[in-house]
């Protein structure tokens, strides 16, 4: 029944504003980042949009009904040779009581609905998928922690890979500052709050689920203010079938192989990537040197570089968006340069990692530093465009 | 118009920041006083807003430090002096009743009295003030900072917040003191002394609730 | 015990620094107590920082003109969103609250003036020197960029974690807390002043609306800001201490700043709205020839306004977790706090149905409030309902809802008590004919720019983003509301020249021009310094208005014979120049107190603590001075 009126519901609410600004419609429709609440792909953000209509469409009426009221009052009763003595009305009991309790009753069936979805959202369903989403300085982080039939861990970012008509019960966090994860089309937002375990639920329309070269994602970006970069701080969400899904789970718990960790460590040496970025099977987890406390952890404060070749954009989503895969070419500018390429920064002032390379400073990393203006170890672009061709071919065996 | 009634006449010579005694006010109460209390209730909600964050906080970087979240945790109980912090709390609570005195003594123009009991007053809020000195340096010595774990600075900033009016209170009292020197005082300004006293008494309660909740309060959940 | 005596220095010092007594020219803005000149620089000192935070948003709206928008660089963006809600919220909508208190409160209810002349004084010097202490940020390494909300731990992180890397939150920090300060003064000065100051028989169920309703937000104002000035501390604490207040790491709790920051933030939304409706509460009255329908209830609802506003802070986090106990619960008490808004919608539009409405500027802005106001209103009750809360949560979908409320409702407002008081306070019309040029300018402009922002936050655009993609379907609405804010700034200078233009004409207007009800009207325009001759006596609700008319039995008006404006009619003889009322004397010190503040505030910031030391030793001997001079330089010597 919510389907059938959503789907409706959505042209009467174009229509409204079409009646309210006249200017609306011509901003909707072309939308191909699928960020706009006008248009559902989950349960949830369906359920969300249903309620609005509905209420809006009161709201509609009489927000209407009270403009068009003022507008007459003030026409039909103008001041004119005459009436400029009218009846003195102090007040009426009756009429203000009565729009004392009317507005009381539209509100109160309001309330009747909107805390029964409160609940409904709120609890977490059965056999659900669980995905901890990780609020990091500017981009997001998933770890697949629940998933059918698996034990293994995929750590992966700001791409979202979720199978369709299965429910996924998010889990959000934030190692820094306060974040909000935002998906418009398949939930409404939480926020990530460093010290808080937040929970979200979602379930993808089974019809979203595209093929593995489908190049179509839902857009989304955080929404809570969390600095310099926070309008870059974008996430798309791609829904498969479970066939599909299940064979992208397997690819990203492959590791890279020993010639490959090989080639990787004397970038590594030189640039301490890995002092930012996890690559699994670089720093080995039982390393003594890691327990002892005298190497870093394997480091999740940039996103999880071993199977960015899977991705296809990087940057928070934010760069070679809306082309099949990663550009060789921004990722060098990337490697060499971030900062001129973040949040319009002036590139004069590069935002330095104060943790790299040496500082023992208990100092979080802020933003991918600029290597090229790198004091101690300036890296050339030809270096830069190397990492980043070996970066986009592992894993595809030419 | 009609004739001036007796409200308008005290109000044709001026109403001014210190309306004291001889002008009506609508509510019979001056607007000094009505002043002072409306700042002291807003205060009220300021310290509030410390005591609460103190409370929230009470207990949790124990736990975080038992998670190993942090490195180590504080049990104030174990740096507290509570005898030394009682003593200077009741000589503190004194202060208001030797307050009390000064107001009466000044009411019925004892002045010789009433400057007594205001530098006693001023005396005793100096005692308390360096109690709280000694006692910020010895837990200093003994490594509780402002950044030791939420405690630190809850600690610190609530009850360094107290200290600091209770210091303006003594300037306050001072002023008074030096007034009635000059012989500026009499006791038709008694309100002077009534207002500095409802700032002293009210700085006096924040205490009660600041000393029941850090120091009598168990700090373990 | 022998102490420096410094009652008798500052006693010999009083005698070579003669105490002020001008009471013209541009020094005795310096020194006046005098409400309605301090009510002047509100009004006026607002305006200008109206202007710096429309200059803000208007290059924001720049920005955002087109997709990939290169006019301004993130952190110039952050910087400006930041001031610009900061500017708008404290340095506009605040002090001209307290502009219309201070002019109309006294006469209102019959006073010479507030209970409090030089505290009133140090109230506005301390809001500029407050405005002027933020905005010297902007040449100090950078301006506040956390937001005007400054959630922590974004703007507690140290410094040099490199979050926000410049003073910009700490001149946020410090500056909020010294312009509260300065609140507070003001606020304890209304609420003094309406509690005793009172003409005979003004009761305070026969007090006007506005008089009303600028009591309740200074109840408001002293209960709100005390939260926010112990969060900033906080902040402040964290950002330069090392405490850990709001660093999760260490077992602080982000959430508590938000908590504290709401319980403050949102009474503070009433504090800046709950002026406007005072002021339409009084123009549409006059301009419709009727009482105010139902005026006890709509002091009521004000009050529930005051009462349920304490209760909703958390519709501010639905997306913060809090849990769907919580979200029930303050998602009902918002909805419940729609019902008395509401009444108050219908009680305006029950004043002026079967009225005699004169459609003059003033009431073309209380109109316009009405209809914008209600949609304000109709879209902040769309956001109690929890579930689609989670997508319109900070989207323009919001930043359009608020504007129709803080816009829409108290700038129209204000707008319209400017037209309405201005030829009281100045004894000179404004030009209608422009004035309503500027009105639909401002009505036009005004739903240009914020209404396509409820379709592209919906089409999911969030808000305090300096860019966004192409792609969204984003660029039409971007481009409108770009225009709209253009067609604004239009308006605004529209204003601005009607000001000088009729200034120039000088169209006297009278004691009365538009026939009011209440006791301003009373007396002549511009008022004189001692406000009323002979402090009135009032008998009822609309006092004024009776002396003026009664009503026959079908209840039309009847004009009384002799009914009318007192004023021009004094009494002839030797009192009639009012130099027998004794005024309270004009003072230097609360500027020399309140200069001390942004002394020891630029200490804080820059952790010079000689600084500080200098900054709070001229505000005590501000102070010290202040509390040994009399208020009335006549009492000095009688």
């Amino acid at each position: 029944m919510l389907q059938g009126i959503w789907r409706r519901g959505r042209h009467t609410k174009l229509t409204a504003f079409v009646v309210l600004g006249a200017v609306a419609l011509a901003g909707c429709g072309s939308d191909s980042r699928n960020q706009s609440t006008f248009e559902a792909n989950g349960k949830i953000a369906r359920d969300d949009a249903n309620i609005f209509n509905a209420f809006f469409i009161v709201a509609a009426i009489i927000g209407i009904g009270i403009m068009a009221a003022t507008v007459f009052a003030a026409i039909r009763f103008r001041s004119r040779p005459g009436n400029e003595n009218p009846v003195q009305i102090h007040g009426n009991t009756k009429l203000e009581l009565s729009w004392t309790i009317a507005p009381a009753v539209i509100l109160a069936i309001m309330g009747v609905f909107t805390v029964k979805m409160i609940w409904d959202q709120a609890a977490k369903p059965a056999n659900a998928m669980e995905i901890t989403v990780t609020a990091k300085q500017w981009w997001w982080q998933f770890e697949y922690t629940k998933v059918e039939g698996q034990t293994k861990q995929v750590v992966t970012a700001n791409e979202l890979h979720i199978p369709a008509g299965v429910p996924v019960w998010l889990t959000l966090k934030s190692d820094n500052v306060n974040h909000s994860f935002w998906i418009p089309q398949l939930m409404g937002t939480k926020d990530n709050i460093d010290g808080h375990v937040n929970t979200l639920q979602l379930i993808a329309d089974e019809e979203m689920a595209t093929a593995a070269e489908v190049d179509q994602w839902l857009g989304g970006q955080c929404k809570q203010y969390c600095g310099l970069s926070h309008a870059d701080m974008r996430v798309r969400a791609k829904v498969d079938s479970k066939e599909v899904f299940a064979k992208w789970y397997e690819s990203q718990l492959e590791p890279w192989t020993a010639a490959e960790l090989g080639t990787f460590k004397q970038w590594d040496d030189v640039y301490a990537c890995s002092s930012c970025h996890y690559i699994q099977g670089l720093v080995p987890d039982d390393d003594a040197g890691v327990q002892a406390g005298s190497k870093p952890v394997p480091s999740q404060r940039g996103p999880n570089l071993t199977h960015l070749a899977d991705r296809k954009s990087f940057g928070s989503a934010t760069f070679s968006y809306g082309i099949e895969s990663i550009d060789p070419e921004d990722l060098t500018e990337w490697i060499w340069d971030a900062q001129k390429h973040s949040a319009g920064q002036d590139n004069s002032k590069p935002m330095q990692c104060p943790e790299y390379p040496d500082s023992t400073a208990k100092i979080k990393c802020v933003g991918m530093p600029s290597f090229k203006h790198d004091k101690r170890n300036p890296m050339s672009r030809e270096t830069a465009n190397e990492i980043a061709i070996f970066l986009l071919n592992i894993g595809k065996k030419a | 118009m009609s004739a001036v009634t007796a409200d308008s006449a005290t109000q044709d010579h001026g109403h001014g920041a210190n309306a004291g005694h001889g002008q009506t006010t609508n509510t019979g109460v001056s607007n000094t006083k009505l002043a002072v209390w409306a700042f002291l209730s807003s205060e009220a909600l300021f310290f509030g807003s410390f005591i609460s964050t103190y409370l929230l906080y009470r207990g949790r970087d124990t736990n975080f430090a038992a998670a190993g979240l942090i490195p180590e945790a504080y049990n104030p109980q174990d740096l507290f002096n509570i005898e030394f912090t009682s003593a200077t709390s009741f000589i503190l609570l004194m202060s208001s009743l030797t307050m009390v005195l000064a107001l009466a003594a000044l009411q019925r123009d004892d002045h010789r009295r009433f400057r007594i009991w205001i530098a006693s007053t001023a005396l005793f809020g100096l005692t308390f003030i360096a109690g709280q000195v000694y006692e910020f340096t010895e837990f200093y010595r003994e490594g509780l900072q402002l950044g030791s774990g939420t405690f630190g600075g809850s600690f610190y900033v609530m009850t360094g917040l107290h200290g600091a009016h209770v210091t303006v209170g003594i300037f306050w009292l001072l002023s008074l003191y030096q007034r009635s020197l000059q012989g500026k005082l009499g006791s038709e300004k008694s309100e002077a002394v009534e207002v500095a006293g409802l700032y002293w008494h009210f700085v006096d309660i924040v205490w009660i609730v600041i000393f029941t909740v850090v120091y009598l309060v168990p700090y373990h959940k | 015990m022998t102490t420096l005596d410094p009652s008798s220095v500052l006693a010999q010092r009083q005698q070579r620094l003669a105490r002020p007594t001008k009471a013209t020219g541009w020094t005795s803005w310096l020194t006046t107590v005098d409400h309605k000149k301090i009510a002047i620089l509100y009004g006026s000192t607002a305006m200008v920082f109206m202007v710096l935070g429309g200059v803000e948003a208007l290059l924001i709206r720049l920005q955002l003109w087109r997709p990939n928008g290169t006019v301004l660089t993130a952190a110039t963006y952050n910087q400006l969103f930041t001031m610009h809600g900061t500017t708008m919220v404290f340095l506009v909508g605040m002090p001209m609250a307290v502009a219309f208190g201070n002019y109309l409160l006294p006469l209102m209810i019959g006073a010479r003036d507030v209970a409090f002349p030089r505290i009133n004084m140090l109230g506005y010097w301390i809001f500029l020197l407050g405005g002027v202490f933020l905005y010297s940020s902007f040449f100090l390494g950078g301006a506040p960029n956390g937001g005007w909300f400054g959630y922590a731990p974004l703007t507690s992180m140290p410094m040099a974690r490199g979050f926000l890397p410049s003073h910009g939150a700490d001149f946020w920090a410090i500056g909020l807390i010294m312009l509260g300060i300065g609140s507070v003064t003001s606020a304890v000065n209304f609420i003094v002043t309406t509690l005793n100051m009172r003409a005979p028989g003004m009761t305070l169920l026969r007090m006007p609306v506005f008089v009303w309703m600028i009591f309740i937000i200074a109840m408001l104002t002293l209960f709100a800001l005390p939260p926010v000035t112990a969060a900033l501390i906080q902040v402040y604490m964290d950002r330069n201490f090392g405490t850990h207040f709001f660093d999760a790491a260490a077992g602080g709790d982000p959430l508590l700043y938000q908590h504290l920051f709401w319980l403050f933030g949102h009474p503070e939304v009433y504090i800046l709205i709950l002026p406007g409706m005072g002021i339409v509460s009084e123009i549409l009255p006059v301009f419709s020839r009727k009482p105010l329908f139902g005026a006890r209830v709509v002091v009521m609802s004000g009050i529930a306004i005051g009462f349920v506003g304490w209760g909703v802070w958390v519709h501010h986090m639905f997306a913060t977790g809090v849990g769907p106990a919580t979200t029930t619960g303050f998602g009902i008490a918002t909805m419940a706090i729609a019902v008395p808004t509401g009444v108050k919608i219908f009680n305006w539009l029950g004043t002026v149905w079967g009225g005699a409405v004169r459609l003059t500027t003033a009431m073309l802005y209380s109109l316009g409030f009405i209809a914008m106001f209600t949609l304000g209103g109709l879209s902040g009750v769309m956001h109690s309902i929890v579930p689609s809360n989670g997508q319109q949560h900070d989207t323009y979908f919001v930043v359009a809802h608020f504007h129709y409320v803080l816009f829409g409702g108290l700038i129209f407002a204000i707008f319209g008590g400017f037209y309405y008081w201005w030829p009281k306070v100045f004894g000179h019309f404004l030009s209608e004919k422009m004035g309503k040029v500027g009105f639909w300018l401002l009505f036009v402009g005004f739903n240009l720019t914020f209404f396509p922002m409820h379709i592209v936050g919906l089409q999911g655009m969030p808000r305090r983003t300096y860019t966004y993609g192409t792609g969204h379907g984003w660029e039409l609405m971007n481009q409108l509301e770009t225009v709209g804010g253009f067609i604004i700034a239009l308006a605004v200078l529209v204003f601005i020249v009607n000001v000088v233009a009729s200034r120039k004409r000088n169209d006297l207007a009278g004691a009365d021009p538009w026939d009011g009800r209440t006791l301003e009207w009373s007396i002549p325009s511009p008022v004189p310094v001692y406000n009323f001759l002979e402090v009135p006596e009032v008998h009822a609700f609309d006092d004024f208005w009776h002396r003026k008319y009664t009503e026959d039995e079908e209840g039309r008006l009847v004009r009384l014979p002799s009914g009318g404006s007192d004023a021009g009619e004094h009494p002839e003889g030797e009192h009639s120049d009012g130099s027998h009322i004794h005024l309270p004397s004009p003072s230097y010190w609360p500027l020399v107190f309140a200069f001390g503040l942004p002394m020891s505030g630029y200490g804080f910031v820059f952790k010079n603590w000689w600084l500080v030391g200098v900054g709070v030793a001229v505000l005590m001997f501000g102070l010290t001075a202040w509390l040994v001079e009399p208020d009335t330089a006549q009492d000095d010597h009688s």
